[in-house]
């Protein structure tokens, strides 16, 4: 564990440890002046803190069998002792004898090495338990984060997708031309809405279930083009190849129709003479490869890059199948536009 | 005998000039559809050849837009854009008369 040694913290150590050398101070005082004693142990203090702080960096790589945590108590404790005869070092008077011949001297002495031993690796130790509880309650924390945050992206995506269900751009330009027909009088009117119908039947009842079947999708697709064919018959022509075997798949709802329709959208509906859509659902050893391609205006033409439909479909692909679907968007030649779908062909059943 | 006004109508889907069309008939029985376009292309030479006296033009076309060929037409015809999609007849009508339809 290696946090960053953040200002905070470091008061707290330091009032931790001033804290500490005042409380010996004042409870077994007898024998001293008041200030020499509280000079001693909040140098002690002090010492202390700078040897943890100092084995909490240093050296930035130990070896495998020595934990940091027992460099940083054993320091502590070891550090004690030496400070202690330093100060009586330091302060005995010139010409006056050694401390440890000195009777009082020498059980001061005694009295601060071992409250020092007694008290300051044990505090080292509790201060180490209470930044690892912190550490652990900081993990926790962005764990939370973390997941709301992914619950938060996989509702978004969810009401991206009813919205794309429900809305469609084509829907309303449908709903368009079948008011006009009807404003008109025009025998087209049924005929256009019951296609619509059609669609919307396919399209309704995915709208509750977060995912669908390729088969089911299939359905929804064809319907969609049905459609899109009465509004230009002349321009668009589309035919489905599908291995059989892979209708059970499941899958994250529209996902086909969004590359159909971006095909469309994007390809045919730009051109003119407009083109065709060929859609190849084929099984390729474990995987699924699902090809949507279009003849028509090509990448790049419209102005549009590739809608938002497809970064949309690549997040929900994401949230489904995690890293194991692909979705790779080529130029045909000689014009035209490839969308390839790779997924996992396993998940089938049901 | 007198003879009516005529027109060229273009839109790149066909049930909307059909509808269009009967529209036209009913409101308007004396004008003549003389030229019916799918794209602004052909719309523009279509007016070339047959020169309508009135445009009707979708606004929303693949290659040449309505707009576009509004513009070459210039003030050689009566221009109406026509749109099913309302937010394009606000874009198109500082060009001309647009009906919603």
């Amino acid at each position: 564990m290696r946090t960053s040694f953040t200002l905070t913290k470091g008061w707290q150590r330091l009032a931790v440890a001033l804290a500490l050398s005042l409380a010996p101070a004042v409870l077994v005082h007898s024998g001293w002046t008041l200030s020499s004693l509280l000079f001693r142990t909040v140098t002690l203090g002090l010492i202390a803190v700078l040897v943890f702080g100092l084995f909490e960096q240093w050296p930035k790589r130990l070896p495998r069998w020595l934990a940091r945590w027992v460099l940083q108590v054993v320091g502590v404790g070891v550090a004690m002792p030496l400070t202690t005869v330093t100060i009586y070092v330091l302060s005995t008077k010139a010409g006056a004898h050694p401390f440890w011949l000195d009777k009082d001297r020498m059980a001061g002495f005694v009295m601060l090495t071992f409250l020092g031993i007694l008290l300051a690796p044990w505090t080292a130790l509790a201060a180490l338990l209470r930044q690892k509880e912190a550490f652990v309650r900081h993990q926790a924390l962005a764990f939370d984060l973390e997941r709301s945050e992914l619950e938060r992206r996989a509702l978004d995506a969810r009401l991206r997708l009813l919205q794309a269900q429900v809305a469609p751009h084509f829907l309303f330009n449908t709903l368009a031309n079948v008011q006009a027909l009807a404003d008109a009088g025009s025998p087209r009117a049924p005929v256009l809405l019951r296609s619509l119908t059609a669609y919307l039947r396919a399209a309704v009842p995915q709208l509750h279930e977060p995912a669908t079947t390729l088969g089911r999708e299939l359905q929804l697709v064809e319907a969609y083009l049905e459609l899109m064919h009465m509004r230009m018959p002349d321009r668009l022509r589309f035919e489905l190849h599908v291995d059989a075997s892979l209708v059970a798949l499941r899958c994250p709802p529209t996902m086909l129709l969004t590359l159909v329709e971006n095909a469309v959208r994007h390809g045919i509906d730009p051109s003119e003479e407009g083109g065709r859509i060929d859609i190849h659902v084929q099984r390729d050893g474990d995987r699924c490869v699902i090809r949507v391609i279009d003849t028509g205006v090509g990448l790049g033409q419209t102005g549009q890059g590739l809608g938002t439909g497809l970064s949309t479909l690549r997040e929900r692909l994401q949230l489904v199948f995690g890293g194991a679907a692909h979705l790779r968007v080529t130029a045909q030649e000689p014009r035209g536009v490839c969308a390839e779908l790779d997924l996992p062909a396993r998940a089938e059943g049901n | 005998m007198l003879q009516g006004p005529t027109a060229l109508i273009a839109d790149d889907e066909p049930l909307l000039r059909e509808a269009l069309k009967r529209l036209l008939a009913q409101a308007w029985p004396e004008l003549d559809v003389i030229a019916e376009a799918r794209n602004g292309r052909e719309a523009v030479s279509l007016f070339e050849a047959r020169r309508p006296d009135i445009c009707f033009l979708d606004v929303q076309m693949p290659g040449l837009s309505g707009v576009d060929a509004a513009n070459h037409i210039g003030r050689r015809a009566h221009l109406v854009f026509v749109t099913a999609h309302d937010h394009y007849a606000v874009k198109a009508s500082p060009k001309g008369r647009s009906i919603t339809c």
